[in-house]
């Protein structure tokens, strides 16, 4: 084999690797099985670009699929896909590179219903030592049920500060849900309960540190 | 201008489709077409409408608002606007209740000005794919020369047989002191037994029989109607029928042909008339096919929970009564809808595998619209639908 072949071979692969590798990224087998042609082949650039930033595929991919389930026309499941792709880029870059997948879906989740991404920030550094999804999400949630997103944001990174517990953080959302549905306001809702849900948080801490374990406190007289 | 103005309601109405979207179902449609209408004593007219509408419907509550404008063969232009709300109860056994109200304005081809408001309260008792309903209302309508006051009392029936959806009903209505109709001919007089002054004109009673079927297959839906009105003070009878066909060539756009009669407006003092159209229909989405049946008669879902099991799968339970089939599709199951199994009287139970986080999920009761399960916060999704969001800890 001379030279010249050689490079003409290795010019060959190098083109057909290059031609193939877009459409590699949407080779997922749920989207080759439920989705058409046409489709995927839109889809295979967004894939493909969201791989190569490090992007999480999977909520793309779910998100091909949920359209396709629900019958949307190609235009729209690509224009949805690539939408958030691109909030997923911004979520990440709030949430620093070391963050789960969750938490990005989290995040993104939170940015689509109007949380600026530097309280995403903020909530990742307050609470730095552990997952943050659960407090994304009752973020989005309560945005989602008509809580202003700054004082949603403003709730939520409150009980961040003093170091809640996620069932803490779904314990706001259970109160501020059941007060909307009795008729209150919930602006006003989320006020009342976020201040009663930190004093509890801080409450709860303070009883702790104060009993000695194996001693039962005596009865109040 | 008036008719520009009514186009731009029309256009508002669509626009404004994306924010009533939050929790419901909202199809917005542009009907357009070109046909023939001829009103009692008038010569057939042709004319180009043009039709706005949207819908929003939830499992407790509709609202559909529309506007027409009609470009008549005289040059001129009539026009329409009309709004309608229902509010339904959650059911108590077979039993639920249904409050509505609504508003109808139109500028007529003679520049006349014409209008009514109205509200009824409904009791449905629902099962099987059949249902009965008993209401009573009133209104006041504006005829460009007086208001007048009607109140009427309904029965009516519905039954799914198959493919074909059959609904009848039977009403009576009071109106305080109708004047000529111009319809049935000749124009009577006041010697009649009508009234031309409705201040000093007394209730007079008009008997309605209405029927209806609408067949549905694919892409296809046909329907039937036809009615028919007893003057109690005359004894006269008027009666209409007709008949509409839609084919949906794709899930936005729809080939419409429609051809009958309607029956006078006794209240806005409107003569009956006869018409027929075709035209096309482009629409956000393909609307749920109604199969006839009333919105209240739709099963409601309740008491949506979610049961950690000893392993990662999770328990959703629901109850829906009445539901034939319930079904789940979300994140955790590819968007592939899963059937629930019927695990007791109107329960429905099924065990998938749902991690900690949030979660995207519809549900589907009886092959309806896919939408959000009770207690589950509903945002829109990309899809002109709905989708709950699930928080699992």
């Amino acid at each position: 084999m001379t030279l010249r072949s050689r490079c003409l071979m290795l010019a060959a692969a190098l083109g057909l690797s290059l031609a193939l590798a877009p459409a590699a990224a949407a080779q997922d087998p749920r989207l080759e099985a439920r989705v058409d042609g046409r489709t995927r082949a839109q889809l295979a650039p967004i894939l493909d670009s969201a791989r190569r930033a490090g992007l999480p595929l999977e909520p793309l991919i779910d998100k091909a699929l949920e359209g396709d389930s629900k019958g949307a026309p190609r235009q729209r499941i690509v224009a949805a896909v690539r939408a958030l792709a691109g909030t997923l880029g911004v979520a990440r870059d709030a949430l620093g590179r070391g963050a789960s997948e969750p938490e990005i879906v989290a995040a993104a989740d939170a940015i689509e219903a109007g949380i600026p991404p530097r309280q995403v920030e903020v909530l990742r550094h307050l609470l730095l030592s552990r997952p943050i999804t659960v407090p994304l999400a009752v973020l989005a949630d309560l945005v989602a049920r008509g809580v202003p997103p700054d004082t949603a944001a403003y709730a939520v990174l409150n009980l961040a500060r003093v170091q809640a517990a996620d069932a803490q953080f779904v314990g706001l959302r259970i109160d501020v849900e059941r007060d909307i549905g009795s008729g209150i306001a919930p602006a006003t809702a989320i006020a009342v309960r976020s201040e009663a849900s930190v004093r509890d948080v801080e409450t709860r801490r303070a009883e702790s540190r104060s009993a000695v374990p194996g001693q039962e406190t005596p009865p109040t007289p | 201008m008036r008719h520009a103005r009514l186009a731009l309601v029309g256009g508002a109405l669509l626009a404004a489709a994306p924010a009533l979207a939050a929790g419901a179902q909202v199809v917005s449609i542009i009907d357009a077409g070109t046909g023939t209408v001829r009103a009692a004593n008038a010569q057939a007219t042709t004319a180009i409408t043009l039709t706005p509408s949207v819908r929003r419907e939830r499992p407790t509550s509709l609202l559909a608002a529309s506007g027409t404008i009609s470009f008549l063969e005289s040059g001129r232009a009539a026009s329409q606007g009309e709004i309608e709300g229902s509010f339904f109860s959650g059911a108590r056994g077979p039993v639920r209740a249904e409050l509505s109200g609504g508003a109808i304005g139109a500028l007529h081809e003679n520049r006349a000005r014409t209008g009514e408001y109205h509200g009824r309260a409904r009791l449905h008792i629902l099962g099987g794919g059949r249902g009965v309903w008993l209401g009573a209302g009133g209104g006041r309508a504006w005829d460009s020369d007086a208001w007048r006051t009607s109140l009427a009392a309904d029965i009516g029936a519905w039954a799914r047989l198959g493919a074909v959806t059959v609904t009848g009903s039977f009403t009576r209505i009071a109106v305080q002191g109708v004047g000529y109709i111009p319809d049935p001919e000749p124009p009577l007089a006041s010697g009649d037994g009508l009234y031309s002054d409705p201040l000093v004109a007394p209730l007079r009673s008009f008997h309605d029989a209405l029927g209806s079927a609408r067949w549905t297959r694919g892409p296809l839906e046909l329907d039937v109607f036809a009615g028919a009105r007893r003057d109690a003070g005359l004894q006269a009878v008027e009666e209409w029928l007709g008949a509409s066909g839609t084919l949906w060539l794709t899930g936005n756009f729809a080939v419409v042909a429609t051809a009958g009669g309607y029956p006078s407006d006794i209240e806005q003092q409107l003569p009956s008339g006869r018409y027929a159209t075709i035209g096309i229909r482009v629409a956000t989405r393909q609307p749920l096919a109604p199969r006839g049946a009333p919105v209240v008669a739709r099963p409601l879902a309740s008491d949506f929970q979610v049961i950690p099991g000893a392993d990662s799968t999770r328990l959703i339970r629901m109850h829906v009564p009445g539901a034939r089939k319930v079904e789940l599709m979300g994140d955790f199951t590819d968007w592939r809808a899963v059937e629930l199994d019927r695990t007791g009287v109107d329960r429905w139970e099924v065990r998938v595998p749902l991690r900690a986080g949030a979660h995207r999920l519809n549900i589907r009761i009886d092959d309806g619209e896919w939408g959000v399960p009770p207690g589950v916060t509903a945002i829109t999704d990309d899809f002109s639908g709905v989708v709950g969001v699930l928080i699992v800890q």
